[in-house]
């Protein structure tokens, strides 16, 4: 029913990122795990979730039958449990790599990697290479919907994105 | 621009519909239902084989799709007059969405879809995918009429451009489900099951970050929205005696599959489904083939033994019995990797199994949320006309309470040797 190296992958990229220190019941944590999942997906490998655009962003509804999985996970990892990079091998160790790198380099680029800061991320991802009828400037179409974001701070993510040949001009 | 309560600018059609009275159609979808892939959703009944239960649940995906249809007009119109969808056109848009929304389901809807989900990594929404590309009818009259086909498909996918548009087709309380809970409660005679669907409309809002909100002043209607829905599943959706059919019917799909390989409508890859659309040969995919296919193996003197037996099962009603079943409310997803129950019905299965023969015997486990927990897709209460939080989070709001999952275990024998099997858990003391 379940996919564990699913959750794991999701679990060890939050731990690489520093990302796993949410707290696991929070609506802050679910949307952490689909965020990052999103970008798991867009730039580790293909792990067949299939995402929707809403008004927060990328979601998959079958994430929500992850949480628990990956909150355990964590959890696990908190109170010294078992490792959990052990676990994963191989093409899956290169997809968490993958994301990690490229998420890392996000984080160089716009200096902290947060809530806000994944949301613009992902979306500004799904709207440069999912969304039907593809918007002529993402950024704006983005501010346009969310106003509270940072301005600069959709700017910044946006030139990483045409940098990282993700997202073209 | 002066919009009509039902979104429809030129009607061309009155339908009589049991659930909402008149529902009015534009020229466009009119059109759209005089296809010929959408008149197959005649032949699909909404509820598989819930009417080896509850008699009058004959209901079909015709009648679903053009309720949907009309709900969507009634939701949009008014988002529209209230500012949040800022296009007319989306209106008539959104109603084309929710028209063809089931247009991919499969016969005896989710009884076969698993099959697919499971052998070619399909659903009802990947086949709808299909049909609405490769239709020459649907494309034709879409393109007549000035609709970019592939914003609809975009809609299906929660892809489009607009999210309110995606959240309105799919998410916690959406338009799919206000139409199948009051239709399918009456036709089953689940009274519990209705909602207050009027009410549910005048107090849908959109917050200021674009979520689906209710005022709280509905927060009665929404309340009622998520309680009909736990007991459709308990008294529906799950029972046990129509999952028992549903999985009859699936394990006669599967042998038929192995069996006739040279029957063109049991679809072996996606590429046979895109040329059944292609050729029309979709049309006649539906519940009345599949009975008339059985019917003919049933009656052919070389068919398969086991085959035989499930069919004449199904239709003698003698199919699949519950022998075993646990199922609970929960707040915590279902792992089969630790549960005590999957675990004790593992061992009780694997002791039927010197009695009777695989065909004969089925398990079921499902994990069923009966809410969606998750920023993305919660709706959300309007406090005092201001503030918006997830109405999980509301004291005002039974939501706040109710179980978050629905979990089902169940084991099922063929009822020809339930009594057998019965006296044999009897006797190894697994039940009293």
């Amino acid at each position: 029913m379940l996919n564990k190296k699913l959750a794991l992958l999701i679990a060890n990229t939050m731990k690489s990122l520093n990302l796993d220190k949410v707290d696991t019941d929070s609506f802050e944590f679910r949307f952490v795990v689909q965020k990052v999942s999103y970008v798991l997906q867009k730039v580790g490998c293909d792990l067949g979730l299939k995402f929707g655009w809403y008004s927060l962003g990328p979601y998959a509804k079958i994430l929500q039958n992850y949480y628990n999985m990956v909150a355990s996970v964590l959890n696990v990892e908190m109170y010294g449990g078992s490792g959990i990079e052990e676990e994963l091998e191989g093409d899956l160790k290169i997809c968490v790599e993958k994301a990690v790198t490229f998420l890392n380099d996000y984080k160089k680029y716009v200096g902290e990697i947060n809530v806000e800061s994944l949301e613009i991320l992902a979306s500004l991802m799904m709207l440069c290479t999912e969304i039907y009828p593809k918007p002529s400037s993402p950024v704006d179409e983005l501010l346009k919907r969310k106003k509270n974001i940072s301005q600069d701070l959709a700017v910044k993510t946006w030139k990483f994105l045409v940098d990282k040949n993700i997202c073209t001009l | 621009m002066a919009v009509i309560e039902s979104g429809v600018k030129n009607v061309v059609k009155r339908i009589y519909d049991e659930v909402h009275g008149y529902i009015e159609l534009s020229e466009v979808e009119l059109e759209i239902v005089n296809t010929s892939v959408f008149q197959r959703l005649r032949y699909i009944r909404q509820l598989a084989t819930a009417w080896y239960v509850y008699p009058g649940a004959t209901h079909t995906r015709f009648s679903h799709s053009i309720g949907a249809m009309h709900i969507a007009g009634l939701v949009s119109t008014k988002l529209y007059k209230y500012g949040y969808i800022y296009e007319p056109e989306d209106i008539q848009l959104l109603r084309l969405a929710a028209l063809l929304h089931d247009i991919g389901h499969t016969p005896f809807s989710h009884a076969i879809e698993p099959f697919y989900r499971y052998k070619l990594g399909l659903n009802h929404e990947d086949i709808s995918r299909v049909v609405i590309e490769e239709s020459p009818e649907i494309r034709e009259v879409l393109y007549r009429y000035g609709y970019d086909y592939k914003k609809i498909i975009a809609i299906h996918e929660g892809r489009y451009k607009e999210p309110l548009h995606n959240q309105l087709l799919s998410s916690d309380v959406d338009i799919d489900r206000m139409d199948y809970l009051i239709r399918d409660a009456l036709h089953t005679g689940v009274s519990y099951g209705t909602i207050d669907l009027q009410r549910l409309i005048a107090t849908l809002v959109v917050d200021g970050d674009g979520n689906i909100a209710i005022l709280d002043k509905g927060i009665d209607a929404v309340d009622n929205f998520y309680l009909a829905r736990m007991h459709m599943y308990k008294a529906v959706y799950y029972h046990k005696t129509l999952v028992g059919y549903e999985l009859i019917l699936r394990k006669i799909y599967e042998l038929l599959h192995e069996y006739y390989a040279d029957e063109t409508l049991l679809f072996k890859t996606i590429q046979d489904i895109r040329k059944a659309v292609k050729n029309e040969d979709i049309v006649y995919w539906n519940d009345d083939w599949l009975i008339g296919f059985m019917m003919n193996v049933y009656r052919s003197a070389n068919a398969p033994k086991e085959l035989k037996e499930l069919i004449e099962a199904f239709f003698k009603r003698r199919g699949y019995k519950v022998v075993i079943d646990i199922s609970n409310f929960s707040n915590k997803p279902l792992n089969v990797e630790i549960d005590k129950d999957i675990e004790n019905i593992q061992s009780i299965s694997s002791i039927i199994r010197r009695i009777v023969e695989e065909h004969q015997m089925a398990s079921f486990v499902d994990d069923i949320k009966i809410l969606d927990e998750d920023p993305h897709v919660t709706p959300r209460v309007i406090l005092a006309g201001r503030k918006s939080i997830p109405i999980t989070d509301y004291n005002g709001s039974i939501v706040k309470y109710i179980p978050r999952r629905y979990h089902v275990r169940r084991l099922y024998v063929l009822s020809s040797k339930w009594n057998r099997v019965i006296e044999e858990l009897k006797l190894r003391g697994f039940i009293s």
